[in-house]
């Protein structure tokens, strides 16, 4: 039986017991899913698992285990699994409302990936066969290598068939085959332009930013949507006006509120209407915490983050060198 | 979605809209125009970040922009813009007024305030043309007239620049998946509303629209552009395929209701459970409020910074918790289905009550841009459907 | 910067979003948390040409802190001030508190519909108000107190938590003196002193039972008073379209344009804030 296949049977079997379980669906959109919320048997045939499911599902687990009583079910890639491990380690949400339902993984296409190469053309249909896909936009048809789309994470992934934690485990029936990369080699190749460079990069990508908080709703550790400070008017923190230099401020908020709290599923670049290549401020504060406190995020349920937490020594902090 | 299976015909609808060539530019003229004119106006058109491959309306000045070497930027007519034009007259922030708290010279206890217009920058002054709208963009700017510009209570600021533009509307060659105007009583060329309405050519752009006030433009320039009567036969040959080919393209969703009908179903279904249903995945962000061509919700903000600030608007979405949170904590609408259902409500039912027309106009930005797929056209069908009433005219 | 020149000419009288520079005149506690302000536009003219119908509102500013909607609760018949009742909920309405006397406000009114009067000549009226909901109630009862000869019996009922927490509690001592209207009073729980009517007003509205014919009934509170009261009113069997309350949603431009008050297809800056039940009831969308 397919992956797919056995998902299904396996959700059959625990929809008794669970209040709703958050999957994918197929979506009207080429090379797109959307997100999907089984309460009853009959909609469980509308499941799909295959390499498009790019979604992180864990952006659901904080407010559904808010809203209902008794116990949610989510699908998740073990990739998507450390937000959870995340949240629980922070005391965000109780580990024992969510059954984590976790799929082998065998890589997931990165469509953003697709749209810039066919420069702003609309991708009208998609075709995967083997190891190639091809785009037909009405205008122009194109053919890629799937090896070259994949979602810049899945390069680096080492957990794709182990998640951290799970309630169930399904295997991926199609191994995981994806030439891997350095953790984090963009960012080392972004570091080595000089430092206007770089700057001129933000001005640049940020001059489109409209501040619709789409990066901050879809991430599932931010969970303070609904009284963010970035829109309060006491204190008042930020302007609301809609600027470009609001718009970096914003991100850096961002950046502070996630650090050593980010495990980097890249939601927040997926999602961004003007493409503004964000998580790379993310990756770059999980680096410099990595080097500060030997913590990366969303690996075991029962660490302490080091941001969470005091220590009174430091091992990386030499006080003597801060004064 | 179902084929358009309405057969118009191409012949009505171009005789309907009484559409004839009134003037042709070959592509290469474009630019040269554009230059001429640009003494006194300024230019806004479609420009493409080859770098990211993003289209949003730029000024056209920037296609000659070399300084900058990371990007490189070009006039894409065909595809729809990532944003809408609406911030070229309802710009994302805009100042108000300023104001400065001033020791009054006269009694040493008193403080008085001054009010200062702000700081009105050139490009604000200057006539602009918009180019390359498209007509269901034009369709939002007449329903801005609509809200900003009607009544006794009209809006200044949005008035001031909706006066000194002039849009050039260009006619959709392309017709998109996420497209469906006629849905929502448009079509890709409809230029009823703009100034002057042009068609894409191979070689060549036509002018099938010229407003009397505008004429000016051509007349000042006819050296670039073909008289009526010197228009060679292939042209029209050209726009007649062009049209009937989109209009085959169009998807006919909503059933052929009328928008009556659809604000109907709307009102019917609005405390049923077809919301809490549809709505479980959407995570309350602003991305399809922003980049809709039609809507118009701002906040009012003060800014103060020791004793002067200034009053600005900025863009609001209906869809933020805080949209309708009280001083007292009391919100009214404080679930995400709520907030959604208004949005629907306000864009199908509400404006339909107040203007009879629906605040919609088909461009699907809102479908492309949902990080969790929310699609209108899904729920707005789904109302339709449950309201059993409403026949699927399609089938007949 | 020359005005004149400028294209956006837009501190004009044609700019809607300007407000109009108000002086705060008195400052009276009503309550521990609510204060009614009384302001002078600084333009003469215009203060001497200021109309307002009873139950338009104003967005009174603090310049820095905000603007918030407020109703204009002075009599309508006079040109000597304007008054409003703030109670302490939030910043703009704590940058109100913090006034003295003599500080610059700003203003934008009138805005919004008002009582119909007119359709309520030769009836009997009913005000119902609790807690600061006393307010917009006022400017029709100068009304219609100086217009005494067009209405018949005129009864107002009011309930506050405690009495410290009555309003306009001068205006209540001379009304009650008065032959023109019959007053009730009522607070929450008895207390030490008070020997008027004790308990919720919906209660107290439902003991007193006012007969609906040829009443006109205007209830304005809290929500969920005003929750109540309608059911006792319908128990009453007033008719919907006897009835009308005022609204509050949050508002910012005042003048239909930022979208954001809107209940239904209905603007409250614009067909409010006052409204038959017969015409909410009539909208989708609850305006509990």
């Amino acid at each position: 039986m397919g992956t797919e296949e056995r998902l299904k049977e396996k959700i059959g079997n625990l929809i008794d017991d669970l209040k709703v379980i958050v999957g994918y669906t197929k979506s009207n959109i080429p090379l797109r899913v959307n997100p999907l919320f089984i309460e009853k048997k009959e909609e469980i045939d509308k499941l799909i698992f295959n390499n498009l499911c790019i979604n992180n599902l864990a952006t659901y687990s904080y407010f559904l285990s808010q809203e209902i009583d008794g116990k949610i079910g989510i699908i998740l890639k073990p990739c998507d699994v450390k937000a959870i491990v995340q949240l629980v380690a922070e005391g965000l949400i109780n580990r024992e409302k969510i059954k984590i339902i976790s799929v082998g993984c065998n890589g997931v296409i990165d469509y953003k990936k697709i749209q810039r190469k066919i420069n702003g053309l609309k991708i009208a249909s998609a075709d995967i066969t083997g190891s190639s896909i091809k785009i037909g936009t009405g205008e122009k048809d194109f053919e890629f290598n799937i090896e070259d789309i994949y979602a810049e994470k899945c390069y680096v992934c080492r957990i794709y068939d182990k998640p951290p934690i799970y309630d169930e485990y399904i295997e991926n029936d199609i191994k995981f085959n994806i030439r891997s990369k350095e953790e984090y080699e963009d960012l080392m190749e972004f570091e080595k332009l000089s430092l206007e460079e770089i700057y001129s990069f933000w001005e640049h990508e940020f001059s489109r930013c409209i501040r619709c908080y789409a990066c901050r709703n879809i991430c599932p550790l931010e969970v303070c949507r609904d009284r963010c400070i970035a829109q309060l008017d006491q204190p008042h923190w930020q302007s609301q006006k809609i600027t470009s230099s609001e718009g970096k401020f914003f991100q850096l908020i961002r950046v502070m509120h996630l650090a050593g709290r980010c495990v980097e599923c890249g939601e927040c670049e997926r999602v961004c209407p003007s493409n503004i290549p964000i998580l790379k401020l993310m990756k770059k504060m999980n680096r410099e915490i990595n080097k500060l406190f030997g913590f990366v995020p969303g690996l075991a349920i029962d660490s302490k983050p080091p941001l969470l937490t005091f220590k009174n020594i430091e091992k990386n902090i030499k006080e003597e060198e801060l004064i | 979605m179902t084929k358009n299976n309405r057969n118009i015909g191409n012949k009505d609808f171009m005789e309907k809209q009484k559409i004839k060539i009134i003037s042709i530019i070959k592509k290469n003229n474009l630019f040269l125009f554009f230059n001429k004119i640009s003494e006194k106006l300024d230019i806004y058109l479609p420009v493409q970040d080859l770098k990211n491959g993003i289209i949003d309306f730029m000024d056209w000045r920037c296609i000659d922009n070399h300084e900058n070497n990371n990007t490189e930027f070009v006039m894409n007519l065909g595809e729809k813009t990532k944003k809408s034009p609406k911030f070229l007259l309802f710009p994302s922030s805009e100042s108000l007024f300023e104001f400065e708290y001033k020791k009054n010279l006269d009694k040493a206890d008193m403080v008085d305030i001054e009010l200062k217009s702000s700081n009105i920058s050139d490009s604000n002054t200057r006539k602009k043309i918009i180019f390359g709208i498209k007509p269901c963009d034009m369709a939002a700017i007449k329903m801005f007239d609509l809200v900003f510009g009607t009544g006794e209570k009209r809006d200044t600021y949005y008035l001031d620049k909706r006066n000194y533009s002039i849009f050039i509307s260009v006619g959709c060659s392309k017709i998109h998946p996420d497209c469906f105007c006629t849905s929502v009583g448009g079509h890709p060329f409809n230029f009823e509303h703009s100034d002057i309405g042009i068609v894409e050519l191979k070689e060549a752009y036509a002018i099938v629209k010229l407003n009397e006030d505008v004429k000016w433009l051509i007349e000042e320039n006819k050296d670039l552009f073909e008289k009526e009567s010197s228009i060679d036969e292939k042209y029209y040959i050209e726009l007649n395929k062009i049209i009937s080919g989109s209009e085959e393209k169009m998807p006919c969703i909503y059933r052929n209701a009328s928008p009556a009908e659809i604000s109907d179903s709307m009102e019917k279904s609005f405390n049923t459970e077809i919301w809490k249903k549809n709505t479980k995945k959407c995570i309350s962000c602003a991305a399809c409020t922003y980049v809709c061509p039609t809507c118009v919700c701002f906040n009012i903000c003060d800014e103060i910074e020791n004793l002067s600030g200034e009053r600005f608007r900025c863009w609001d979405y209906c869809m933020n918790y805080y949209y309708t949170l009280e001083a007292s904590g009391h919100n009214p609408r404080s679930e995400i289905y709520q907030r959604y259902r208004n949005k629907i409500n306000c864009k199908y039912n509400y404006y339909y009550k107040r203007s009879k027309n629906i605040y919609c106009v088909g461009c699907g930005r809102c479908v492309e841009v949902c990080p969790v797929g929310m699609d209108i056209r899904e729920i707005v069908s789904s109302v339709l459907e449950s309201d059993k009433k409403v026949p699927d005219k399609v089938k007949e | 910067m020359n005005l004149k020149d400028n294209l956006n000419n837009n501190l004009d009288d044609s700019n809607l979003y300007i407000p109009e520079i108000c002086t705060v005149n008195k400052i009276t506690k009503e309550t521990p948390n609510i204060i009614s302000l009384q302001i002078i536009i600084d333009d003469r003219e215009k203060m001497q040409k200021f109309k307002f119908q009873p139950g338009q509102v104003g967005q009174l500013s603090v310049f820095g802190y905000g603007e918030s909607t407020f109703v204009i609760n002075s009599s309508p018949s006079s040109n000597d001030f304007l008054q409003f009742t703030v109670m302490k909920t939030g910043v703009t309405t704590a940058a109100i508190h913090n006034l003295s006397e003599g500080e610059k406000v700003g203003l934008r009114a009138p805005l919004g519909n008002w009582f119909p009067y007119k359709d309520m000549e030769g009836k009997n009226i009913l005000f119902v108000g609790g807690g600061i909901g006393l307010a917009p109630l006022r400017p029709l009862l100068f009304h219609m107190l100086e217009d005494r000869s067009k209405y018949n019996k005129l009864t107002l009922l009011y309930g506050a938590r405690t009495p410290d927490d009555i309003c306009f509690k001068y205006d209540i001592e001379n009304w009650e003196k008065l032959k023109d209207i019959e007053v009730f009073l009522t607070i929450d729980n008895a207390c030490y002193g008070w020997d008027k009517e004790v308990g919720l007003c919906p209660d107290v509205l439902e003991k007193l039972a006012p007969s609906p014919d040829n009443t006109i009934a205007i209830t304005c509170g809290p929500p969920v008073m005003i929750k109540y009261t309608l059911k006792v009113l319908e128990k009453l069997k007033f008719a919907d379209s006897t009835i009308y309350t005022t609204l509050e949603r949050r508002m910012k431009c005042g003048i239909g344009k930022c979208g954001r008050c809107n209940l239904g297809e209905k603007f409250v800056c614009m067909d409010g804030p006052v409204f038959s039940l017969k015409e909410l009831k009539g909208l989708c969308e609850s305006f509990i």
